[in-house]
């Protein structure tokens, strides 16, 4: 074959390559103002074949011209020639890659490592200039390779490995987009520049020209077909599935429709990984979503269904911090309805609009009042006593308490204060009702019978003067349930007014515990007129006092059963002459494990008193 | 099993790489180039004077088969990528869509047959004069159905009605319908090309008329062209000055395929941004 027929095959190739590169940036014009890190690199690889193309064209057309400036003409336009294949291959790397994988911490790092061998490379064609240790021109401005311009080719060819298989794998990964296949481009590009190596004609320009030529084909099916923000398929997908209806080629026969709301680039994640690859999810509006899919079973659409709500779930308890709401309805093509009705009853569909966006508010909501009553608890915490020996100077007595609240805030309280040198007040009491309000009412109660108790009062008069207080102004009807006792810790004897509280349990003379019952006064807060009556209880060293809020017998396991009293009292024996705080441990154990997962509605709140009066604490 | 081929994309782009490796290999056994030595020394043999000075002419010519091949080779290439990423509007079936869908056939049918020819030309085996005539045929008269198939898919684009498109189809169809008359013809004629007992593309005394109706047809789609979009008609005219320049610059070459294949890639990027403008934006 000539090396004129060489040369006019190669520029033939050339001026081809350079008129799609043109007639690319021609019409271009629609994806032109879409500033993008991928496009712009796009437009840099259709401009850079268009230049490849002109160097490669005037490179060619030195051959078998004998002058001096057409030998210079043809080695700088070759090593420009290279240079420029060699920044295609990493533009074309690093386009893949932000295309795909792209992010702000990682566009950097990207840049670095794709470019750095590039400038090494680039280095060693400007040298070759001078020493010609890769290529160099024959007198007939004929090409002539040494070995070591193959290494450069290797590391082209390593950089298209390297972004054929990142969009390989994108591919697999995106299961149903596809607009990215990339086999015709890699199978252009590399079969182009390879017949350099077999046959004396230089063409791998062309290679890349149909490589960035199915490249903007697959950009304009992505722009056409896809939603940009959510990699879903958009408006444009809903209007060929409605053609493929009228074509009698659309098989839809079960739809979900998908609203969302709170945190929308976290939904649409979801509906991608989830959903995507079992059917067609379509944006139709910012937070409205369809789906397609060719199966009639209810269940399924369900189970699909069903996945969604479980990844929202997970994805909320990953993301405390994050909102995110999913409302899935499916809907079936009913029998003889016509593919183009179903697809435009459910297109039609009105969604449930406020109802959904009352989702994410009332969520923000809650949170709020979540963050609002984990702060009350708090303070309700601190309010209690929580130091323990909270005395101990005294080695009269041995006290000790603990509360657990079930799951917000509670009303359950004790108390525990020297009245005077000689004198203990033991307070433990349950507000009704949880919130807020609970916590409120139980400050108030508190401080008044602490008050009272202060003042020298009885119990029960110290009682019946808050009952009278707090029935004042209680619209709310809220009362309180008050175990409260008086001891006089150089005898042991104590006044004790129980206002419907449970039952204390006791153990006296070195015996069991027994529940203490007796008549109780009414709980106070509901009727001011209540009347109630102090009971006397003689304390003998090592005797023991517990006393306990409802939580505590009322804990119920799976079945729904109480934990009651009788189990509290056999609790309580299995060592009762151990020290208050062992006994609390081992009923909250002891209650625990009868619960077992089973979710306490009520706080749990214990306080034991030992007396031992004058002796030495064991 | 072709349409198999083409419908699973893997399939498609392996055979086009193993067809692309066969055109390489075919291109560099001996050839056209070489065989102009061959029918030099066989000229003696030749009776007819056309066939006497063709061999003479041969040397002095740049190689085309090489050159038409690979030019074929890359029209493939880009048929194939387009096939690939128009398969979701193929499914939809329109009639633009089935049009270009032809269009796209038409010019892989066009390329495919053009570089065969190229490559048996010159050919020592007893049916390749046989298959070069067969390959003649189909490519003349893909040379006449793309623009007729061209045109169509324009009067769609226009008027957006089928039975419209269908009745003009008929008229339309007229001029593209007397070259392959003429086709039919020539294998008795010789009128618009001939091939040689050694196996040679000789062009008849009639070649010149299968252009008439491609010119004809070019007229017709730069009116239509002009009624869609003026600019559109400037894309059109820059496009067939291009057929004409490089027809002129790289006389041996053939530039039909690779033409036709730029037609059709500005009619796909044109038809989608018309698409993403005027239903999603």
């Amino acid at each position: 074959m000539s090396i004129l027929g060489e040369a006019v095959v190669s520029c033939y190739a050339d001026a081809v390559a350079f008129l799609v590169a043109m007639l690319l940036l021609l019409l271009s014009e629609p994806v032109r103002g879409r500033e993008s890190d991928s496009l712009r690199i796009f437009f840099l690889l259709d401009l850079l074949v268009a230049i490849e193309s002109v160097v490669c064209f005037v490179t060619n057309a030195m051959y078998m011209h004998p002058a001096p400036w057409c030998h210079t003409v043809a080695v700088v336009g070759r090593t420009v020639w290279e240079s420029i294949v060699l920044w295609l291959n990493a533009l074309w790397l690093l386009y893949v890659y932000l295309k795909l994988y792209g992010s702000e911490k990682r566009n950097l790092s990207a840049f670095l490592l794709t470019v750095s061998p590039i400038v090494i490379l680039q280095a060693a064609l400007i040298v070759n200039l001078f020493t010609g240790f890769a290529f160099t021109y024959s007198a007939e401005n004929r090409f002539r390779p040494t070995p070591y311009i193959f290494v450069i080719y290797l590391i082209e060819f390593l950089y298209f490995s390297f972004s054929a298989l990142i969009v390989r794998r994108f591919d697999q990964k995106a299961g149903k987009i596809r607009f990215l296949s990339v086999t015709p481009m890699i199978v252009s590009v590399f079969g182009f520049s390879a017949v350099q190596f077999f046959l004396p004609y230089h063409i791998g320009v062309i290679g890349f020209a149909i490589g960035i030529t199915l490249l903007y084909f697959s950009m304009m099916g992505e722009i056409h077909y896809v939603d940009a923000e959510s990699g879903l398929y958009n408006k444009g997908y809903l209007a060929y599935l409605f053609d493929l209806a009228i074509a009698g080629k659309n098989d839809a026969r079960s739809a979900l429709i998908i609203e969302a709301d709170g945190n929308i680039s976290a939904c649409c994640g979801i509906l991608r990984d989830v959903l995507h690859r079992n059917g067609d999810v379509i944006r139709t509006e910012d937070r409205r979503f369809l789906m397609f899919s060719g199966t009639d079973s209810r269940s399924t659409m369900q189970y699909y269904s069903s996945l969604v709500e479980e990844s929202v779930e997970k994805f909320v308890a990953e993301h405390p911090d994050e909102k995110a709401a999913i409302v899935v309805r499916c809907r079936m093509r009913a029998p003889g309805e016509d593919a183009f009705t179903f697809l435009r009853t459910v297109t039609d569909e009105k969604d449930s609009g406020d109802e959904m966006r009352g989702i994410v508010s009332m969520m923000t909501e809650l949170d709020r009042l979540d963050k609002e009553l984990k702060l009350a608890s708090d303070i309700q915490t601190n309010m209690l006593p929580m130091v323990f020996p909270p005395f101990p100077e005294r080695t009269e007595f041995d006290l000790y308490a603990a509360t657990a609240p079930a799951k917000e805030v509670g009303g359950d309280f004790y108390d525990f204060f020297l009245v005077d040198q000689d004198y203990l007040a033991l307070v433990i009491a349950d507000v009704s009702g949880k919130g807020i309000p609970a916590a409120l009412f139980m400050m108030v109660s508190k401080t008044l019978i602490k008050n009272q108790m202060m003042s020298g009062q009885d119990p029960a008069s110290a009682i019946e003067w808050v009952n009278r207080q707090l029935c004042e102004r209680n619209s709310s009807m809220m009362f309180v349930t008050v175990w409260l006792a008086l001891i006089e810790i150089s005898t042991g004897k104590c006044l004790v007014c129980n206002a419907g509280h449970e039952n204390p349990v006791i153990r006296r003379d070195g015996g069991d515990f027994e529940v203490l019952k007796y008549k109780h006064g009414m709980f106070i807060g509901v009727k001011s007129e209540a009347k109630y009556s102090n009971r006397e209880v003689e304390l003998h060293p090592g005797d023991c006092v517990f006393v306990y809020t409802d939580g505590v017998p009322e804990a119920v396991n799976a079945e729904n059963k109480m934990f009651g009293e009788k189990r509290l009292a056999e609790t309580l024996n299995q060592d009762p002459a151990a020290a208050p705080d062992e006994l609390i441990r081992r009923v909250r154990e002891a209650v625990d494990s009868y619960a077992g997962s089973t979710q306490q509605l009520d706080d749990i709140t214990m306080l034991c008193l030992r007396y031992v009066g004058s002796g030495e604490k064991e | 099993m072709v349409i198999d081929v083409i419908r699973n994309k893997r399939g498609l782009s392996r055979a086009l790489l193993c067809l692309f490796l066969i055109m390489l290999l075919a291109v560099a056994l001996p050839g056209r180039g070489q065989c102009a030595e061959i029918s030099a020394i066989s000229t003696e043999e030749i009776t007819t004077p056309a066939e006497d000075t063709t061999p003479t002419e041969q040397k002095t010519l740049p190689d085309g088969t090489a050159g038409s091949v690979i030019m074929d080779a890359a029209a493939l290439f880009f048929m194939s990528g387009i096939l690939i990423y128009t398969a979701l509007y193929r499914k939809r079936g329109r009639l633009d869509d089935k049009l270009f869908f032809g269009m796209v056939l038409t010019n892989m049918a066009l390329a495919a047959s053009d570089a065969t020819a190229y490559l048996l030309e010159g050919r020592a085996f007893t049916e390749a004069g046989k298959m070069i005539v067969a390959c003649n045929v189909v490519f003349y008269a893909a040379f006449e159905i793309f623009p007729y198939l061209f045109l169509l898919f324009l009067d769609f684009r226009v008027r957006k009605e089928p039975e419209h498109v269908r009745k003009s189809s008929v008229l339309y169809c007229i001029p593209a319908l007397v070259i392959v008359v003429l086709l039919l013809l020539n294998l008795r004629t010789g009128w618009l090309y001939s091939v040689s007992k050694n196996n040679i593309y000789h062009t008849g005394p009639y070649n010149d008329v299968v252009f008439l109706p491609v010119a004809v047809y070019s007229v017709l789609i730069l009116a239509k062209l002009y009624r869609i979009d003026r600019r559109l008609t400037l894309l059109g005219i820059i496009l067939i000055l291009a057929r004409v320049g490089f027809g002129f610059w790289f006389r041996s070459i053939s530039s039909t395929a690779m033409t036709y294949t730029l037609f059709l890639v500005a009619t796909h990027i044109v038809v989608m941004n018309r698409t993403i403008k005027e239903e999603v934006l």
